[in-house]
Formats: C-alpha cells, sequence, structure tokens
C-alpha cells in the first residue's frame, strides 16, 4: 500500500489539484491533509485479512496511518523530508521487486499516472479515489469499494485492463476539462465498484435544449430569499446563462436574488457565505459515465459544507441522455456516515416541471 | 452474415396469425367500404368480457391500447401530478411528457429494475394519475401484487391504470378488481399473445 500524502488537497480551497507549486499555495490556503483518513477507511474495512501479507511504504506515504491493531506490515523504502511523485515512482517499483501481488495505492489522477510510468501491467492495482481530479476509470468508487475489490483479489478474480488519464491541470484550473489517454492499468475485475471513466458533455441539438429547458425551469422555480451553490459542469451553466450570470465552468459560483454572489468558491468561501446566508440549496449535475454528484470534481462541497445545507436543499439536474446512460447516482465524500444519510431516491429535474426519481449510491 | 435485418424492436411476434383468422380477415376485405357492424362489435365485446372475465358495462374498445393510454393521459391529466416508471412504454412516455402538467418518472435501477413500493406512495400526497406497466416493458419485471394495487387506489385522488399488455406471459391480472375500485383501469391488447399488432385491437 502505497499512499500520495499531499492528493486532494487542493479540492476544499479550490485549487483542482496539487501539481508542483500548488501543494504549497493548498497548504497557505490552509489545506488540510484527505488521504490519511481514506488510508484508514480502507484499512478498516478489510473484514477477511487473514490471507494478506501487507507491505506500506514509509513515513506519510503509508506507515504512518497503520495502527497497532491492525494486520502485521513490513515497511518498504525509505523517504526523507517532503515526497515527491519520484518516491511514489521508486517506492511502487521496490514493492514489485520485493515480490508483492497487488498494489494498494490512494490518491488521483497523478498518482495513477506515476504507478503506471513505474509498473505498468506487472501486477495489479487497486486504486483508492484521494484525489482532487479522481477521473480515471481505473479508480474504485469509494473507499469501502476499494477494501472490497482487495478482498475479491484475496479471494481470486480475473484481472482487466482501466484506463489511466492524463488532465491537464492547467487547462483545468482555466476552466477546461482536456484529457488524453495515458494507459492502462490492471485491476480485479468487479465492475461494480469501479467507477468508470467520465464521459463529454453532451453536445447534441437535443442535448443543449435539455439543458435549456432544465435552466428555464430551475431558474422559474428558485426562491430570492435562498442563497444557491451551483455546482460544476455544463448543465449547471446554463442556469447560469438563463440568469445572465457567467459561470465558471468547473467551479462552484453562488447565486442570490438572480446576481452573481460569489465565483470559484473553496470551502472557507462558501461557510463564509453560510453565516450570512441562512437558507441555502445547493445545485448539482452528476458526472456522465459514472454518475458522481458529490465526492469528484468538487471537492469544495466538503462534508462541512454539504452537513450545513439539508439533504432536501440538495437539487440534483441531469438531461435525459445522460440520466439514462447511469445505473445510478453516487456520493464519495470521504465521510461514511454523510454518504450513507445522502444514499437512498433523490428527485432529479430532467425537464420543464419533469423529475425523475433517481437511486444515489455510495 | 444476414441477407436481411431481423426485426426485434417493436417486440411483436415472430410468427402469424393462426388461418383461421387470416381466412376470416381475407374474406371481410370485400367488406372494407362498410363500417363495422354493430351487432359484430357487440359480440366481440361479449367475447372480451367472457376472456377477461370483466362486465360488459367496463369494457371499452379502441384501436390499439396506446391510443386508448393516450386518450386517458389527455383526459385524465388535468389539475393530477403525473407519475410512471423509467423505463416504460414509450408511447406513455411520450404522451406523458406532452400533456402532464408535472411529471414524476420513479427510476427502475439496474441489476434488478425493481419498483420501491414506499417510493410510489410517497407520491400520492397530492391527485395523481399513476400509470404502470406490469410487466415492466422493456424490463419484463412485475412491478405491482395485489396488495400494492389496494394500497394505491385507497387513495381516493389517484387514478391507477395498469397496462397488461404482456398480461397472457406473465399471467398477473388485477381486471377482477376494477369493479370494486372505480379508479382504476386496465389496457389490454391483443398485438402480443395473439399475434395481432397490425389489426389495431385493444381495450
Amino acid at each position: 500500500m502505497i499512499v500520495n500524502p499531499v492528493a486532494g488537497m487542493g479540492g476544499s480551497v479550490g485549487l483542482k489539484g496539487t501539481d508542483g507549486e500548488m501543494y504549497n499555495r493548498a497548504i497557505e490556503l490552509g489545506a488540510r491533509p484527505v488521504t490519511p483518513k481514506r488510508t484508514r477507511d480502507v484499512l478498516s474495512h478489510i473484514k477477511n485479512n487473514e490471507r494478506i501479507t501487507l507491505f506500506v511504504a514509509p513515513g506519510k506515504m503509508g506507515e504512518q496511518y497503520m495502527r497497532s491493531d491492525d494486520m502485521p506490515f513490513t515497511v518498504i523504502g525509505t523517504v526523507a523530508g517532503d515526497t515527491s511523485k519520484e518516491d511514489t515512482k521508486r517506492i511502487s517499483e521496490e514493492m514489485v521487486n520485493s515480490g508483492i501481488e497487488l498494489l494498494v495505492f490512494v490518491g488521483g489522477d497523478g498518482t495513477a499516472r506515476d504507478i503506471y510510468d513505474a509498473i505498468n501491467s506487472k501486477i495489479p492495482v487497486v486504486a483508492v479515489p484521494g484525489g482532487v481530479k479522481v477521473f480515471s476509470s481505473v479508480f474504485s468508487v469509494s473507499a469501502r469499494a476499494a477494501a472490497e475489490m482487495i478482498e475479491a483479489f484475496v479471494e481470486s478474480t480475473d484481472l482487466i485492463e482501466e484506463e489511466v488519464l492524463d488532465i491537464d491541470e492547467n487547462a483545468f484550473r482555466e476552466g477546461r476539462l482536456a484529457s488524453r489517454l495515458y494507459g492502462y492499468l490492471l485491476v480485479p475485475n468487479v465492475k461494480k465498484l469501479l467507477q468508470g471513466a467520465k464521459e463529454a458533455s453532451g453536445i447534441s441539438g437535443s442535448s443543449v435544449e435539455w439543458k435549456k429547458e432544465i435552466a428555464t425551469y430551475t431558474v422559474e422555480e428558485m426562491d430570492k430569499r435562498v442563497l444557491y451553490l451551483l455546482g460544476p459542469g455544463t448543465t449547471l451553466k446554463a442556469i447560469a446563462d438563463e440568469l445572465g450570470v457567467l459561470k465558471t465552468l468547473l467551479g462552484i459560483d453562488a447565486i442570490f436574488e438572480g446576481k452573481s454572489v460569489g465565483k470559484d468558491l473553496n470551502e472557507k468561501d462558501i461557510l463564509a457565505l453560510f453565516d450570512k446566508y441562512k437558507k441555502r440549496k445547493i445545485i448539482l449535475t452528476p458526472i456522465g459515465g459514472n454518475g458522481f454528484i458529490l465526492g469528484r470534481g468538487s471537492k469544495q462541497f466538503t462534508p462541512e459544507v454539504i452537513k450545513q445545507v439539508d439533504r432536501e436543499n440538495i437539487m440534483v439536474v441531469a438531461t435525459m441522455d445522460k440520466i439514462n446512460r447511469l445505473d445510478c447516482l453516487r456520493v464519495d465524500t470521504g465521510d461514511l456516515d454523510l454518504d450513507r444519510l445522502l444514499s437512498g431516491y433523490m428527485e432529479v429535474t430532467v425537464g420543464h416541471k419533469e423529475k425523475m426519481m433517481v437511486k444515489v449510491r455510495c | 452474415m444476414l441477407k436481411e435485418p431481423i426485426k426485434l424492436n417493436m417486440n411483436e411476434v415472430a410468427y402469424p396469425p393462426s388461418k383461421e383468422i387470416i381466412e376470416t380477415a381475407r374474406k371481410s376485405l370485400m367488406d372494407l367500404n362498410r363500417y363495422s357492424d354493430p351487432e359484430d362489435m357487440e359480440r366481440l365485446l361479449g367475447l372480451l368480457a367472457d376472456y377477461s372475465g370483466v362486465p360488459k358495462k367496463h369494457i371499452i374498445q379502441s384501436p390499439g391500447s396506446d391510443l386508448l393510454l393516450r386518450e386517458i393521459i389527455h383526459t385524465y391529466s388535468k389539475g393530477r401530478k403525473i407519475v410512471i416508471v423509467s423505463p416504460s412504454f414509450f408511447p406513455t412516455v411520450q404522451a406523458a411528457k406532452q400533456f402532464a402538467t408535472k411529471l414524476i418518472s420513479i427510476r427502475l435501477s439496474p441489476p434488478d429494475f425493481d419498483l420501491n413500493p414506499d417510493l410510489l406512495l410517497d407520491q400520492l400526497n397530492e391527485p395523481c394519475l399513476v400509470i404502470l406497466d406490469n410487466p415492466n416493458n422493456p424490463t419484463g419485471k412485475i412491478l405491482l401484487d395485489r396488495k400494492m394495487v389496494r394500497s394505491i387506489v385507497d387513495h381516493r385522488d389517484v387514478l391507477l391504470v395498469v397496462d397488461e399488455a404482456y398480461y397472457e406471459f406473465s399471467g398477473v391480472t388485477f381486471a377482477d378488481m376494477v369493479q370494486e375500485h372505480p379508479n382504476l383501469a386496465i389496457t389490454r391488447t391483443m398485438d402480443k399473445a395473439f399475434s395481432l399488432a397490425g389489426a389495431r385491437i385493444g381495450t
């Protein structure tokens, strides 16, 4: 098991990643580590560990999060001071050379690329979602699902190749989602536990019309006394367009009385707005292809933020073509209790005065 | 490689109607300039009543159940929320979208595609027109049982339409409950089990 200790830290502070210099910026903005909790979530959900011999990366790349009542473990490799992608690559190579059979890593798309560079298809992996950008299909749907995948591997499963994507972090920060296929990693073949890749937004004539219809209806129904937080995505942008407000495509913006009161907000900004506005609603759209409404691509909606907005005040909008290709909606906020609370059925606005009851899973 | 495509998308029976039906239809071609004989229509109604176990006064004939469903939706959606499931019989969905002032689709989710009864009952807190295909088209799932039908029609402001187009394959029907519950309607068709999709006979 190898953990990227800085992955995910840009999320709550709205930095959309921690590549390069952005890590220091995230620290300045008060970002907190995300992956230690994810690592603990995975370990605590592995029930049948008698047949597992665990090897972990040193210090904050794994060892530090182990507890005395965990399964016995051996530390592989060394690390000094701040960690980097070179440490991820070097230690994962050392692990493979020592004869491990499965590599579990905690991080985001960047970490997946480092692992791919180091081990390619030599051994299978279980990818635990912990980064800000987690769009590659190699990732499991949650930390708990990752634990189930590890158990499935121990019980013996087939392996399949899943995609590792290269997301341009600078483009992402500028509001564009530019991705290319970087490579494939082998994973246990348990489809229901894998998140699937993001699909591109619909740009067909009908998809654009559906977005417009959803936007018109949503704006008609807006309450002037309520603060609306609009998540990322083109369907949410259509709502802003309908209001005549400029929207950051991949960020979170706030609307009150039909006007913008905050753009590209981070967790701190949102909580500050909550001090001023007592009635709040969040409007979200699922990510095409995998159905995540929370926990992917909008990490600024932290558990702290979500808990201050009741479940009934979370509105979901989606075009019919997108919703028809999804098995369900998904949440993976990093807080398992909150994920359970958000699970069940939610109303999704799919057209003018038209709603669909869709299951939310965690 | 197939020489010709096999048409499956309309879920039609692959076999032609019986020889007797073909022969009778052929003979009747000479009468196409005439309207249907009311006595023949009355006789058909009697046969349909015997077949379904529902009194004649409760049966309406229609050129296909899809037209009847459309009429029902058009007439009874005024002042009512329409509740359907998704996926469902496409013409029902289309008509619901066209006429609804408020439309709720309950998604049947994989892998089981079951209908969550509580989710449906929670919707019945205002005047509703509920239209459910049982078994569901296209999943083939049985969505309703008698207890659930009773729970729905016990809501006095709710109208329930159960589309039993595939009754002959499922053997599940609530037709015998129609007399007792004025807010329950059942639609049937001769398209599927009788190999008569082109004849457009629905009730």
